[in-house]
């Protein structure tokens, strides 16, 4: 079989892929992207990110709707509502981002192969397409970035039925009344508190101490007070040592502690597993961690000089924003570009109800390197469009160095909180003083006013601190 | 039998029945298959989520037919445990509310549904067919890591049509008789359209209505419609009829759900076994 010659391989068309694919072929490269869906954007299009947001969208409306309504109309479910019924607008939603990747890609003039590839050589790479025929191709560089699927654990038998993965769980037929849901990660929380804010019961089930682990205390903590206030659960410091469905009415879980948590579908996030099977890593010269996962460095490369990897495939966060920056870093290194600031400054959007957003050090974290760090807080109650938009469990939080100048992180948790966060991004990013939020004038009323009112927080208490040494 | 087979060119219907059936189909005049009160309690009771066994119980002894087609499939080998059901109860504790839910449809079908006076082994024919259909799309399904229950009624019910089509037509005709060839012909080609009509009268998922509508279509529009469109071809593959792996793998409903040659194999495979269960309902 005679092989194409291409500067740049890519193998998955998800977010890390994309980006890669187009900052490739933007500077030149004949780029090949290989995915093995019939369209670009993988499981975050497909069953990911894009279908339980649109889900997301109706819960908030519903959540939004009793809050902001005072109470006087009173807003719930029936006890039969299709699922699909809630998610009207996914197909639509779906297929616009589809065309628009396309679109993307056409542009920047990538080929995109549809099939499923595997190294037959360190360069060479043959592709089987959906209806057998095969092609090969010979790069200069190849990405490997074939995303994850859904860890199945042994003591959990997913059936699809009863006990469902994040993959399975939105083609239910009918919304559940309860719900348990496995891990307190990214997947787990949001799929918790959507199905929370729709009424069903949801019991989340972890051996961490608090969900979303790596967000910022104070973040999770809001996060956590807002879930059992819609009559929800969270089991912490606890795992599940069978689930299995009672053949009657309920898939019974029972926990290291000997308590039997019954409801009626269990949701297992316990984790994904990288999609390594099939692209013959061997024949790269490439092998996996014990964890599945491909090692790579700093500028994701892995053990073999022309190969890299970025996304799920190498490992947490398994956020879309981190495996795109990971794409666009990787290729800029293979071609000698500036790569630009670290990974740091990369945010993290977290779309549970209510929706937690961070950039940079935590608060923990930035002690640990900074020693002393002011923190300026503005909880949303105290902005008139925070009491406007009924939200006023709200909270921003900006963490600044020891002298209360630098910003090193930004924390949300509330309305628009992934929005919001860019705003701090950029200031990070630019490198401006906290001051800047006090001197400029944001529009009124907004949410972004609480800039103002946190870094206002930070000046007070280095003017207090000023007094203080001077005394 | 199924799929029914034509002699072209022959089996014309005798213009006022065509035309009188015609306004019919056009008009949604036609008699559609009523779910029996029992199939009804318990697929409006088991979609709660408070269900009650003891409210599934009741509407169960009021249908003896549909209690005894119960049991008899609580102790197949697809749901029978470690000893056998003896009572109503027993059985519905067994199930569960998913699968008493798709029983009731499919008793339903089998009883009520796939019912056509002087057709009776072409609509048994279909009826099995169907329910290997649903067998194969639950399956797949889980192949794919989706929901099987909607997958297994679409499957079970995407035929659903078929007997309308013949039993309206027989209505219609009023004795007179007909060319076998005709109506067979026609069942063969608006049972889709009815059928979706039937599951949306039965108050099933839009999902399922559509699947059901659109499982012939050249380019199936979404996953589920894809996944029964593919099961209807693997179900025949399964019961021996001459359909080659190469052929399954050229379908459109193979690319529309992206299946690679070896998960093709995979399932070309298992199909038999599929057959064979359906049988045993």
């Amino acid at each position: 079989m005679v092989s194409e010659q291409v500067d740049v391989a890519i193998i998955g068309g998800g977010p890390a892929g994309q980006l890669a694919a187009t900052t490739a072929a933007s500077a030149g490269q004949r780029t090949v992207l290989i995915e093995l869906e019939p369209h670009v954007g993988g499981e975050c299009v497909r069953r990911g990110t894009i279908p339980s947001k649109t889900l997301r969208e109706t819960a908030l409306a519903v959540s939004a709707f009793r809050a902001k309504s005072g109470g006087v109309v009173e807003v719930s479910l029936g006890t039969d509502v299709q699922l699909e019924s809630l998610m009207r607008r996914k197909t639509e939603v779906i297929d616009a981002h589809h065309a628009f990747i396309a679109d993307e890609l056409r542009v920047c003039g990538v080929e995109v192969w549809h099939g499923r590839a595997r190294f037959v050589s360190p360069r060479r790479l043959e592709v089987l397409s959906v209806t057998g025929q095969r092609r090969a191709l010979e790069a200069k560089v190849v990405l490997i970035a074939t995303g994850s699927r859904p860890r199945t654990p042994p003591e959990v038998p997913i059936d699809h039925e009863h006990v469902l993965d994040s993959d399975s769980i939105l083609s239910m037929a009918w919304l559940p009344k309860s719900l348990t849901v496995l891990g307190s990660g990214v997947i787990a929380s949001e799929y918790a508190s959507v199905f929370a804010a729709l009424g069903v019961a949801v019991t989340m089930i972890d051996r961490a101490a608090r969900p979303v682990g790596f967000l910022d205390d104070d973040l999770t903590a809001a996060f956590l007070a807002a879930f059992t206030a819609t009559g929800s659960r969270f089991v912490s410091g606890r795992k599940p040592v069978e689930v299995g469905w009672n053949g009657v009415d309920a898939v019974e879980t029972r926990l290291d502690d000997g308590e039997v948590v019954r409801s009626e579908k269990l949701l297992c996030a316990l984790g994904r597993v990288a999609n390594v099977e099939g692209l013959g890593l061997e024949a790269a010269g490439l092998s996996t961690t014990a964890r599945g996962l491909i090692a790579v460095d700093a500028n994701l490369r892995t053990a073999v000089e022309h190969v890299y990897a970025v996304g799920d495939v190498i490992g947490p966060p398994s956020l879309a924003s981190t495996s795109m920056e990971q794409g666009r870093r990787a290729v800029r290194h293979w071609l000698g570009l500036p790569v630009g600031p670290g990974p740091e400054l990369i945010p993290a959007g977290v779309y549970t109800i209510p929706e937690m957003s961070s950039v940079g050090l935590t608060e923990a974290q930035a002690r640990q390197q900074h020693g002393e760090v002011v923190v300026g807080r503005a909880r949303f109650d105290r902005l008139a469009r925070g009491q406007i938009s009924a939200a006023p469990d709200g909270l921003l939080k900006l963490v600044c160095d020891g002298a209360g100048r630098t910003l090193v992180g930004v924390h949300v948790v509330g309305e628009g909180a992934a929005e919001l966060v860019h705003l701090g991004q950029l200031a990070m990013s630019a490198k401006l003083p906290i001051d800047t939020f006090v001197d400029d004038i944001f529009n009124f009323p907004t949410l972004a006013e609480a800039y103002r009112v946190a870094a206002l927080d930070i000046v007070r208490q280095r003017a207090r601190s000023g007094r203080a040494s001077a005394a | 039998m199924y799929p029914p087979t034509f002699t072209r060119g022959l089996s014309a219907l005798p213009e006022r029945v065509e035309r009188a059936f015609s306004a019919k189909v056009e008009r949604l005049e036609l008699e559609l298959p009523v779910l029996p009160e029992a199939s009804a309690t318990i697929l409006s009771e088991t979609s709660k989520a408070d269900w009650s066994a003891a409210r599934v119980v009741e509407a169960l002894k009021r249908d003896a037919s549909l209690a005894a087609h119960l049991l008899r499939i609580a102790n197949s080998p697809a749901f029978c445990g470690a000893s056998p059901v003896a009572s109503i109860q027993q059985a519905v504790t067994r199930l569960g509310a998913s699968h008493l839910r798709q029983l009731a449809v499919v008793i339903a079908c089998e009883t009520r549904a796939f019912e056509a006076r002087g057709f009776e082994a072409e609509v048994r024919a279909v009826f099995r067919h169907s329910l290997a259909v649903g067998l194969c799309a639950r399956e797949i399904a889980r192949q794919r890591r989706a929901n099987v229950e909607a997958a297994f009624l679409a499957g079970l019910l995407h035929d659903l049509g078929w007997p309308v089509v013949v039993q309206g037509l027989a209505q219609v005709a009023a004795g007179e008789a007909l060319a076998r060839d005709a109506v067979l012909e026609r069942a063969e080609a608006l049972h889709a359209g009815l059928g979706g009509a039937v599951a949306r009268a039965w108050k099933l998922p839009e999902a399922i209505a559509m699947a059901i509508v659109n499982h012939h279509q050249a380019e199936p529009p979404d996953d589920l419609t894809a996944t029964v469109a593919f099961a209807d071809v693997l179900a025949l593959h399964g019961g021996g009829a001459q359909v080659t792996q190469e052929a399954l793998s050229a379908l459109p409903a193979t690319r529309a759900l992206n299946l690679y040659p070896d998960v093709v194999e995979g399932l070309a495979k298992q199909s038999p076994a599929l057959w064979a269960e359906a049988s045993q309902w």
